[in-house]
């Protein structure tokens, strides 16, 4: 039973992939501009962060290291510390954008500027760390995070047609817009292949104590995890397709997405949007405070873990405290959450390749794995998509600057 | 037989009773007249992880921890209370004899202690 109950770990990464600022305006996005055409890419990123983050936890149950402990082991601080940087900047300005995330959400409730509640969020996600348990921080986002179900609800209530979105699991190319297509289909695999995640999952998988007996668990927990949060991605998705695409409503900002919602439950409409937004941007921003220290403590051979008191891991606890402050600061500079957002998710697409080669090479390697290193599948399958995803920002992103807006 | 490199460098440090104590970020070999080097010590925290990267760092890693009066020499550990080589290097010695947590303790002294709900 209670290795059932370890799907809580699963829920939580995949909702710090599809349920969070970026996967949430972009699945928008996605369906408002190009109805259901770009389904296939939820699912491309989905299978690509199951397949990621099964190999994490995989390693973390057979040889007892997290991602980021191998990878200081396996090439040395030198290269390690490249690595931290990079992880280190993406994690804070996507932990900016969540916490904007979480404040549009009151925004959007209470009309109030979101910049009120930018400081309270980050304030809120603090208090949890310093004062819960990682079980706490797990189950509670998972039990909260069904809220986020209301989309698969509406675009049931809106009755999103069956053949529509079976053809939009298969890729086309759109007859016009070809570089918004591309650019907003890369936008939806960095919204949802964060690096972090694949840190924060294999930290979770030592926090609850896994070891080789956890290899079967791991898979469905990846997969199932995954999925869940993937189909919350397709119901934002297929909810704008059917009530923004028709008027020609383009998502460049939060409160034009709030709208989709009110077709489905009128007035709780905007309500519903606001609460599965706001909460899991806060889930989001907890993952990313804890892996920013849980990053820089296995680096650095610091005591770790959610499940002692902060006196216990000082340096551990003042990491988070000190992410969650530069990530207000950058959020309350001035930028706009939704600009930050998007060039967080494309710097992440051109980034990923940096974090997938190290752990490519650790799960090929039998010192680490055994018996139990990846298949030449998973192998060819990860890599194909990492690198056709980089190549495709490469491509995209200019003409979207250059012809956007 | 040891690799040094593959095993022992960049490996979790740990105490008697399994408290982390930093990483492996240095090996010293000691060179004896009319014999073989031998393995002496090995070396942890920030200095060494300095010397890794420039050797200006290392003076300014040193000035640091002298200036905030967090520890006044590197973190040697002799070779011989190395206990076991495996997921971690274990040394058979309590970890708080040790200059390990001069930056934890100080950090928890300094900082921690004035954050309420911290202790």
């Amino acid at each position: 039973m209670s290795r059932l109950l370890q799907i809580g770990l699963g829920i939580v990464t995949s909702m710090g992939g599809f349920v969070e600022a970026g996967s949430v305006s972009t699945a928008a996005e996605a369906g408002a501009a190009f109805g259901f055409a770009l389904l296939w890419a939820v699912a491309v990123a989905a299978a690509m962060l199951a397949f990621l983050i099964e190999m994490t936890g995989r390693l973390a149950a057979v040889s007892g290291h997290t991602f980021a402990g191998a990878v200081r082991e396996r090439f040395g601080l030198e290269v390690d510390l490249g690595l931290i940087a990079v992880e280190l900047v993406l994690d804070t300005l996507l932990l900016a954008a969540e916490l904007g995330g979480v404040a549009t959400g009151v925004h959007l409730v209470t009309g109030l500027d979101f910049r009120w509640f930018v400081v309270p969020a980050a304030f809120g996600a603090w208090l949890l760390l310093w004062r819960g348990t990682f079980g706490m921080i797990e189950n509670g986002v998972s039990l909260l995070g069904l809220v986020g179900l209301s989309f698969v609800i509406a675009a049931w209530r809106l009755g999103a047609p069956g053949p529509a979105l079976a053809r939009g699991l298969v890729p086309t190319l759109p007859r016009t817009d070809v570089a918004h297509y591309g650019f907003v289909a890369i936008s939806i695999m960095g919204a949802t292949v964060s690096p972090y995640l694949l840190n924060f999952y294999s930290s979770g998988a030592i926090e609850d104590g896994w070891d080789r007996s956890a290899l079967g668990v791991n898979r469905g927990v990846a997969w199932l995890g995954t999925g869940f949060g993937s189909v919350i991605a397709a119901g934002i998705l297929a909810v704008a397709a059917v009530t923004l695409a028709p008027r020609g409503v383009r998502v460049d900002g939060y409160d034009q997405a709030a709208g989709m919602m009110v077709p489905a439950f009128g007035r709780w409409g905007v309500a519903l949007f606001a609460a599965s937004l706001g909460v899991g941007c806060f889930g989001a921003a907890l993952e990313l405070s804890l892996n920013a220290a849980y990053v820089l403590a296995q680096a650095l051979g610091w005591g770790w873990g959610k499940n002692e008191s902060p006196a216990r891991n000082a340096r551990f606890s003042l990491t988070y405290t000190a992410i969650l402050v530069a990530a207000a600061i950058v959020m309350l500079s001035g930028v706009d959450p939704l600009a930050l957002t998007l060039v967080t998710m494309v710097l992440t697409v051109v980034a990923l390749p940096v974090v997938v080669l190290p752990l490519l090479v650790i799960m090929n390697d039998p010192h680490y794995l055994g018996r139990d290193v990846n298949g030449r599948a998973s192998n060819a399958i990860v890599l194909a998509i990492v690198f056709a995803g980089a190549a495709m920002a490469v491509a995209t992103v200019p003409l979207e600057i250059l012809g956007g807006s | 037989m040891i690799d040094f490199v593959r095993d022992v460098l960049d490996k979790q440090l740990v105490d008697r009773t399994s408290r982390p104590l930093g990483k492996v970020d240095g090996i010293l070999l000691e060179l004896r007249p009319g014999a073989p080097p031998r393995v002496a010590y090995l070396e942890s925290g920030l200095p060494a992880a300095a010397a890794r990267i420039a050797p200006a760092l290392v003076r300014w890693a040193r000035a640091l921890e002298r200036r905030l009066g967090v520890a006044r020499r590197p973190l040697r550990i002799p070779i011989d209370v190395v206990a076991d080589v495996g997921v971690t290097v274990a040394l058979a010695l309590d970890g708080r004899r040790t200059r390990a947590f001069a930056w934890e303790d100080w950090l928890r002294k300094r900082v921690i202690a004035r954050i309420p709900g911290g202790g």
